[in-house]
């Protein structure tokens, strides 16, 4: 197995759009070992506060550990400032964790999503090593992130209240993964407002 | 997807799509040849006319292009002269499915969508591999931005699946018009992403009344 | 260890005990002398040293062979007047060795004569060991012992209240929370007049938006303002976002409690007034060399500090604005000032709503003053 082909192994499809004061992330809800289904209720989004999310592709294994870090770090900043982190503060650690594994990195590609202050929506992806991308439209990661480009490119307008950000990232991620071998089994997908966080299961191609 | 498979071959990249409607069919292909991180032209035309209702759009390896243009374009005169009449898109779809095949192992490095009209107006689109294994579909996208319209097609076109139905009745339940502009939009967005995809788009529609090309800008970065 | 063969043997070659031990644990090459002191203590009268222990330490590190010998610095008997010959032979030997500062105060001239004399055959067995080590450089020998502040019998810790009573004799701070920013002031005598007064800065930034002075020692102050000006640029370098106040002085007071705990070093002299502004608004700690910390709306330190504070307790209200705070502290300054207050002979630093610290310049301190008068 190649290095890059650990990216492939589990299969996996990550999606973040911003809205109107709001943000959505959705994720595909298989796990798999190659061509093989292991699981089809796998969470790959993991909340880190009432409104800061993060989503994270690739290896299952080192998503669950690079999580469990995230999760140690915070719980000290927690402590320590006796404030919720922002986003934009919490991109940067993420991605000073996965550069401190430059040459034997987690083989994940995170997705961040959260509100800022005035309830500024905040996405970013970045590479396995912690190269950060900050958009301002959407983000994708995963094993059908070339689809994901397509769809977003093609479904994505600005300024989507949540119910239109809903069906618009949910057609996406759904269209995306029925094109990709390694990803699909319906999804999660998560819309966070300032004053709310609904959770919705979707259901696709099962197969 | 894979580049060049050795030094015989290179991939001049490029995007097509087709989409067929009841008595419609349209077939798109960017305009943009170029070879890794340089453009050799802006202003290539993938599209061929092979018969009155028939073209074809590839990319890939442009030099073998233009050798299947010309051995199609043979095999069609010839054909003209036996029968007197224009092919057919279904029996031209069969051509070149054999003219691929029959260079199984030296393979024309492209992958073609035909499009136009069947014997019964209806519109058609086959879709292939560079080695002659093709279907009849509604739609297809061939190319280096067709992961990315793929999945925008299938969303829009509410294919349903080749598994439950026979693909060719999968005809687009658009009009002429709504078709030309998801054309139209599947190619600004799929320029966004992908570097071998963009200057021009220009789009063939096929229906009763003849052939009609139209051309649109697309991003040049 | 102590044995009669040892002894002849010792007697018949001239050597004295020790060396033979020694020899002994060399040539074998590993610990032969059990490292429990107690059991095989030499008596007082023996030479050189309660015996050190050489050990192979092939069995810790793969390569280095370290060899340790300690020297039983406790009791004040015959014993250790030959440590102290024995430091002074290690000493001359270029060793790597500390010397407790009780030792090295009783290193006088007459020992050195007694080390020549005693031990110019130890110095002999030494060399000899140099030139048998392949590794000479990494014989290190280390002493045991603790030189971490220790509580007083009243529960106090002694060198915390002198540091204090140095911060207490230090020229005057003060510092102001106004309402829109925040402002520091320190008087700047200098020793002589002779000195370029403008080659001496007291206030100092420790990012842009935070500014510290101190009262006590100044070279004790940046050494601080070092670490905090790192911390700051680590916090930086994690986060992309500046450090906030808080966490800066945290970290500054969390050096300042290491160095009342650790062995070796003293407590800083100086106490420190820092001044920020982030997005908790504009905010003042003190820290003291205790390693504690408080926000204030007003306070000072260093000389005249309870005149300062009685000052700042009348003039203080909540709603100032960051130019009355400036005008109550140069006068708070004046009050407990000898001689002609100038642009010149204080500092002035100042943080508004613009997050960005800055130490004024004697010329708009001057207009300052002007506009006091």
């Amino acid at each position: 197995m190649l290095p890059w082909q650990i990216f492939e192994y589990n299969g996996s499809a990550l999606v973040a759009m911003v809205g109107k004061n709001c943000f959505a992330i959705a994720s595909d809800r298989r796990l798999g070992v190659n061509l093989q289904t292991v699981a089809t209720d796998f969470q790959r989004i993991f909340k880190i506060h009432d409104k800061l999310y993060v989503g994270l592709s690739g290896l299952a294994t080192d998503a669950q550990t690079l999580y469990q870090r995230l999760i140690f770090r915070h719980k000290l900043y927690q402590l320590r400032e006796e404030r919720d982190i922002k986003p934009e503060t919490f991109a940067s650690l993420v991605s000073a964790l996965l550069y401190e594994k430059r040459f034997g990195p987690y083989f994940c590609q995170p997705v961040i999503a959260g509100l800022g202050d005035d309830d500024v929506p905040f996405i970013c992806t970045m590479d396995c090593i912690g190269a950060k991308e900050l958009a301002k439209d959407f983000v994708v990661s995963g094993t059908a992130s070339e689809s994901l480009y397509g769809v977003c490119e093609s479904m994505y307008k600005p300024n989507m209240d949540p119910e239109e950000q809903f069906e618009t990232i949910s057609q996406a991620l759904l269209s995306s993964v029925d094109r990709d071998c390694l990803s699909g089994w319906g999804g999660h997908v998560l819309l966070v407002t300032p004053s709310e966080v609904q959770e919705r299961t979707l259901k696709g191609r099962m197969d | 997807m894979a580049l060049s498979r050795n030094w015989m071959y290179e991939n001049n990249g490029g995007t097509c799509v087709a989409i067929a409607g009841s008595d419609y069919c349209v077939i798109a292909a960017d305009t943009r040849l170029s070879v890794g991180y340089s453009i050799y032209t802006r202003d290539y035309s993938k599209i061929c006319k092979l018969a009155d209702k028939c073209v074809m759009a590839s990319s890939g390896f442009q030099g073998d292009l233009k050798a299947l243009q010309k051995n199609l374009a043979a095999k069609h005169l010839i054909y003209q002269h036996q029968h007197s009449k224009q092919m057919s898109c279904p029996a031209m779809a069969q051509l070149l499915s054999n003219t691929l095949y029959y260079k199984r192992f030296f393979p024309y490095y492209t992958f073609n969508i035909l499009g136009g009209l069947d014997s019964d107006g209806k519109g058609c689109v086959y879709t292939y591999d560079a080695v002659g294994s093709y279907e009849r579909v509604g739609y297809s996208a061939q190319g280096s931005g067709a992961g990315l319209i793929i999945p925008v097609l299938d969303n829009q076109l509410k294919s349903p699946s080749p598994l439950l139905l026979p693909a060719k009745d999968a005809v687009t339940p658009l009009s002429e018009v709504e078709a030309v502009d998801l054309v139209k939009d599947v190619f600004a967005s799929a320029t966004e992403r992908d570097i071998y995809t963009g200057d021009k788009v220009e789009i063939v529609v096929i229906n009763a009344s003849g052939i009609r090309q139209e051309l649109m800008e697309l991003r040049k970065d | 260890m102590n044995c009669d063969v040892l002894q002849e043997i010792a007697a018949a070659k001239g050597k004295t005990l020790a060396q033979v031990h020694i020899l002994i644990v060399w040539l074998k090459d590993q610990e032969v002398v059990s490292p429990n002191y107690a059991e095989i203590r030499l008596p007082s009268s023996s030479p050189l040293i309660n015996l050190a222990h050489l050990c192979n330490s092939a069995k810790r590190r793969r390569v280095e062979r370290v060899v340790r010998l300690r020297v039983d610095l406790e009791a004040e008997s015959p014993a250790s007047e030959q440590s102290r010959c024995i430091l002074l032979v290690l000493k001359r030997h270029r060793f790597a060795f500390t010397v407790p500062r009780s030792l090295a105060r009783s290193l006088r001239s007459e020992h050195r004569r007694w080390a020549t004399v005693y031990s110019h055959q130890l110095i002999l067995f030494l060399e000899h060991l140099v030139a048998l080590n392949p590794f000479p450089s990494i014989f290190s020998i280390l002493f045991c012992f603790n030189l971490s502040a220790a509580f007083s019998p009243s529960g106090k810790l002694v060198q915390i209240e002198h540091a204090l009573t140095a911060v207490g004799s230090g020229q005057t701070s003060l510092g102001i929370k106004a309402a829109n920013g925040v402002v520091i002031a320190t008087e700047k005598k200098l020793p002589s007049i002779l000195v370029d007064e403008t080659s001496v800065q007291k206030i100092q930034l420790m990012t842009t938006n935070i500014g510290v002075v101190y009262s006590g020692m100044g070279p004790d102050s940046r050494v601080l303002v070092r670490k905090s000006r790192k911390q700051a640029q680590q916090y930086f370098r994690l986060y992309k976002e500046s450090i906030p106040v808080t966490q800066l002085v945290r970290e500054t007071a969390a050096v300042m409690q290491e160095f009342t705990q650790s062995g070796g070093v003293r407590p800083f002299g100086v106490s420190l007034l820092v001044a920020g502004y982030d997005d908790n608004g504009p905010q003042l700690y003190q820290v003291d060399p205790s390693g504690s910390y408080f926000s204030w709306k007003a306070s000072a330190m260093g000389k005249n500090v309870s005149n300062a504070k009685t000052f700042l307790e009348k003039r203080y209200t909540d709603d100032m604005e960051l130019d009355d705070a400036v005008h109550t502290a140069i006068l708070t300054l004046k009050e407990g000032f000898q001689g002609q207050i100038s642009g010149k002979n204080i500092e002035i630093g100042i943080i508004g709503a613009d997050r960005k610290f800055r130490v004024l310049t004697p010329a708009e301190i001057d207009d300052y003053l002007a506009e006091v008068e």
